[in-house]
């Protein structure tokens, strides 16, 4: 049965050379059944990749373990589900996982474009099926799924018991789903500068195609913030990791990019910006792949002995230089159609956002580099952790947030300044006012008083435009504020759910200063029956008992908790030992609330009872989370589909250039 | 060129300077040496005086390692090849550590030798697998 | 056995449907064309201005535009859009 598998990939190979060749060929030749011939190919891989796919989950469901990755992966005592989710559970796996998500995009958007952007369609099937070919390559050379083992083994060794976890099911495909989702921009922009057609119409596919991997892969990364917050036991939810570092840099260019390319949509401005930053995502995408798969980070040497590297570099490399060649040759044809009208426009706020957004981005490839590329240079290996990251990245986010609440205020083209003084007057005087009393409550800590300053700013700027808007259409019409208030949102998508998306932005700022600022961490050394304080908490450990599962055995503390006397909740941190797989883990307790988190970490026990624990209290945890659940809801919104109104169709509908057609769209 | 594009161009050389400005000085800040077992060895009193922190990456040997419960606090020594260093440690005891798993510390030498170590961190092969141990 | 015959069939199968464009010969789909290319063009344009001239309305209309700047900018807009329709028309048979 497994053969199928491996032979569904070779012939998926032959294919995606096939479509590669075909599309070029007829673009070149003019010839349109090639073309088509090439998309139907395009499918094909789908299908094949898929077939694939369900082979590896069919051997996984039914046990096989003559393959070498099932017997890695899984073992007959685990749950169904993580079975499943054992099919992107290790290396070869997740590849699979990538090319299949790859091949869906790929289908989607030849499919979406059947008749549409004819002339762009060619050399963007070109450019997907040869990134399908490359991990195509690797998964049959170097990470084969279906390597078969020369005995199958009774029972496998069974999938990490971190990893057995819904957070650590779900975050891998999300991010995939993003990082892939990136590619599909760069397949525009080459064929944009391909063949020519450098018009803004492949602007507004792309904005789309952006928008919702720059989604999935938020959500990605927040769940991966969020099981390393839970599963790790440390405390903390992001560590300047290369391999966070490697997913946060292609959300940043892509955050970048989501801005700029309104700048271009409205005024011609920033093409080869633009070009830039879409090859740049897809750059940084495969890059991200490649770091999180070859070990590049932990030694120079490692990845010199790992073939799977090699790949990857060389791929860059020559996706580089045919994108930059390509932009180089149409770069006369990307001049700016218009000006910059004022310094004091929503236009310059977007390119002083992308200077600092890229800017970041760029402080991150330098921290996540800099070691590899002083052991290649110098022979001599340097660290930098997460200290160096948050020293710089923490006044260059706030400066960000402070402009994401500054730019609401400012108009298009040109806005007026004694206007915006005005505008200004009401947020910044509460954000003053806030910090004010936060001062003189107590709270000293200056980073985190700026911090706060901002994101009432930034808050405050959002809920006036929410009401200037709503009062305009309410003043306008005979309807009800709440009427108003979504005619609103309903006729400004992009505006309004962007506004909404920067507040969850700001909720999630809001939560990492709470928690970066105000931690309260302590060891605490308690005999059964003991109580002891740790902030606003009191903890009283009752007793320790013994678990036996099928899978592990363990210890488990019961903690009692309670508040100026109130008992609150029971919290059970604990120790297991899981039998497959030898290993020890920890299990956090963690309670929640919209103040703090109380986290609980059993650090250790003696035969005599005495147990110790690591306790944490983490304030504003929880605002990250609900910021991101903003996030994803401002995103739908401005993804929403429109009520068409013959966008493109009538041209003769009655031009009364003193009124404006009601349902178009604008920002 | 306009006024308006000259104050936009000031703009943008301002962020660009302070960006690159943040990046160099957190270059020679924030960073640190990443060091093996024998270098350190081999550096070991120019260390000592220093007394900047490094990062050190070996393999927890066989010495008997003590961990005091009461106290979160952890004593062992590494290795590479012949070389040998001892650390101290204050904090959770990772998940994966014992003799022969490979770790990363953090931390300073002090004039008894003895690394006194703020970070330990377990690596195992596989990707996913890294514990974290980090005191505020 | 059962595996042969599936892999023959997917091979045949993906055949077909990767061969079968050639079987029809369709008219070379001459979408190039320049008028058509350009009326498209016009068309995006005059979206654009509207959706420009709907903002500066809407600027104006919640205050971050004063008076002068909005009518000087909207003069300009709505010419640009004459020009536009105007140009769309004479492209109309």
């Amino acid at each position: 049965m497994n053969d199928i598998g491996a032979y569904a990939l070779r012939c998926a190979c032959v294919v995606a050379l096939y479509a590669v060749s075909m599309a070029l060929l007829g673009v070149r030749l003019g010839r349109q059944e090639m073309i088509r011939s090439a998309e139907r190919a395009t499918y094909g891989v789908f299908g094949l990749v898929s077939i694939a796919m369900l082979a590896l989950l069919y051997a996984l469901l039914t046990h096989d373990f003559h393959l070498r990755y099932v017997a890695n992966v899984s073992n007959r005592a685990m749950p169904t589900f993580y079975v499943m989710a054992a099919l992107w559970g290790g290396q070869e796996g997740s590849m699979l996982l990538w090319l299949w998500i790859l091949a869906l995009y790929s289908a989607l958007v030849v499919a979406q474009h059947r008749f549409r952007s004819r002339a762009l369609v060619p050399y963007m099937m070109a450019t997907l099926m040869l990134t399908a070919l490359l991990f195509l390559t690797m998964l049959i050379i170097a990470e084969d799924p279906f390597q078969r083992l020369p005995q199958a083994p009774r029972d496998g060794r069974g999938l990490n018991p971190l990893l057995q976890h819904p957070l650590m099911v779900l975050h891998p495909p999300m991010l995939y789903l993003g990082f892939v989702g990136l590619t599909i921009p760069f397949a525009f922009g080459i064929g944009a500068l391909a063949s020519g057609h450098l018009d803004n119409h492949w602007l507004r596919s792309v904005r789309r195609w952006t928008l919702v991997p720059w989604l999935l892969l938020t959500v990605g990364i927040l769940l991966g913030s969020q099981w390393a917050y839970v599963e790790l036991g440390w405390g903390g939810y992001w560590a300047w990791d290369p391999v966070e570092n490697a997913s946060l840099m292609p959300w940043l260019t892509g955050t970048a990019f989501l801005h700029s390319v309104m700048m271009q949509e409205k005024k011609g401005m920033l093409k080869v910006w633009n070009m830039a930053l879409v090859i740049l995502m897809y750059l940084l995408a495969i890059f991200g792949t490649f770091l999180t798969r070859s070990g590049v980070i932990a030694s120079v040497h490692a990845f010199a002995q790992s073939s799977l590297g090699t790949y990857f570099l060389l791929y860059l490399a020559g996706a580089l230089v045919v994108a930059v060649v390509l932009l180089l040759k149409r770069l006369p044809q990307l001049r700016s159609d218009h000006r910059l009208e004022s310094v004091l426009s929503r236009e310059s706020s977007f390119l002083f956002n992308n200077l600092f957004l890229v800017g970041i981005m760029f402080v991150v490839l330098w921290g996540t580099l800099f070691p590899i590329l002083s052991e290649a240079v110098r022979g001599v290996k340097i660290s930098v952790a997460a200290p160096f990251f948050n020293q710089i990245n923490v006044p260059l986010g706030l400066a960000l947030l402070f402009l994401s609440g500054v730019c609401p205020l400012i108009a298009w083209r040109k806005a007026s300044p004694h206007n915006l003084r005005r505008h200004f007057l009401y947020p910044l005087t509460l954000a003053f006012l806030a910090t004010a009393v936060l001062y003189t409550v107590g709270m000293r800590q200056i980073m985190a008083l700026i911090a706060l300053a901002i994101c009432l700013f930034a808050s405050g700027t959002i809920v006036l435009e929410f009401y200037r808007g709503t009062r305009v259409h309410w003043l306008s019409s005979r309807v009800t504020v709440v009427q108003a208030f979504l005619t609103l949102i309903r006729r400004n998508r992009r505006r309004y759910g962007g506004y909404i998306i920067h507040f969850g932005v700001v909720l999630i700022f809001l939560g990492i200063t709470g928690s970066s600022a105000y931690q309260i961490e302590q060891d605490l050394v308690l005999r059964p029956g003991a109580s002891a304080v740790v902030g606003t908490f009191t903890l009283q450990f009752t007793q320790m008992t013994s678990v036996l599962q099928p899978t592990y055995e363990g210890v488990l503390a019961t903690i009692q908790v309670s508040r100026h006397g109130r008992q609150l909740t029971t919290l059970y941190p604990e120790k297991r030992l899981y039998f497959a797989q030898n290993q020890p883990t920890t299990e956090v307790a963690l309670r929640t609330s919209l103040f703090d988190d109380l986290y609980i970490i059993l650090a250790g026990f003696e035969p005599s009872g005495v147990a110790t624990f690591k306790v944490f209290v983490n304030p504003l945890v929880l605002w990250l989370w609900i910021g991101g659940l903003v996030i994803v809801m401002g995103t739908i919104i401005v993804l929403w589909p429109q009520r068409s109104a013959a966008r493109t169709g009538d041209r003769r509908a009655p031009v009364s250039v003193g009124t404006v057609s009601a349902s178009e769209e604008s920002f | 060129m306009s006024t308006h594009h000259v104050k936009v161009a000031i703009g943008m050389t301002v962020i660009v300077a302070a960006v690159a400005y943040l990046l160099l000085s957190g270059t020679t800040a924030s960073t640190m040496y990443f060091l093996t077992v024998p270098e350190v060895q081999q550096q070991l009193s120019a260390l000592q005086q220093a007394s900047h922190p490094i990062r050190v990456a070996g393999q927890v040997t066989a010495d008997p390692i003590q961990w005091d419960v009461r106290h979160l606090s952890l004593a062992f020594r590494i290795g590479e090849g012949e070389a040998r260093l001892p650390v101290q440690y204050t904090g959770v005891k990772p998940d994966m550590f014992q003799a022969g798993v490979n770790v990363i510390v953090e931390g300073r030498i002090g004039r008894d030798g003895i690394l006194m170590a703020s970070i330990l961190m377990t690596s195992c092969p596989s990707k996913y697998q890294d514990e974290k141990n980090t005191p505020s | 056995m059962l595996d042969l015959i599936l892999i023959l069939g997917i091979m045949l199968s993906t055949a077909g449907l990767v061969g079968a464009p050639f079987m029809h010969r369709p008219r070379p789909c001459r979408e190039d064309d320049t008028s058509a290319s350009l009326n498209a063009d016009l068309l995006l344009q005059k979206d654009t201005l509207y959706t420009a001239i709907r903002d500066l309305e809407f600027d104006f209309q919640t205050g971050k535009v004063d008076q002068q700047d909005y009518a000087e900018l909207r003069q300009h807009l709505e010419r640009e859009a004459v020009h536009v329709l105007r140009l769309l028309d004479a492209l109309d048979p």
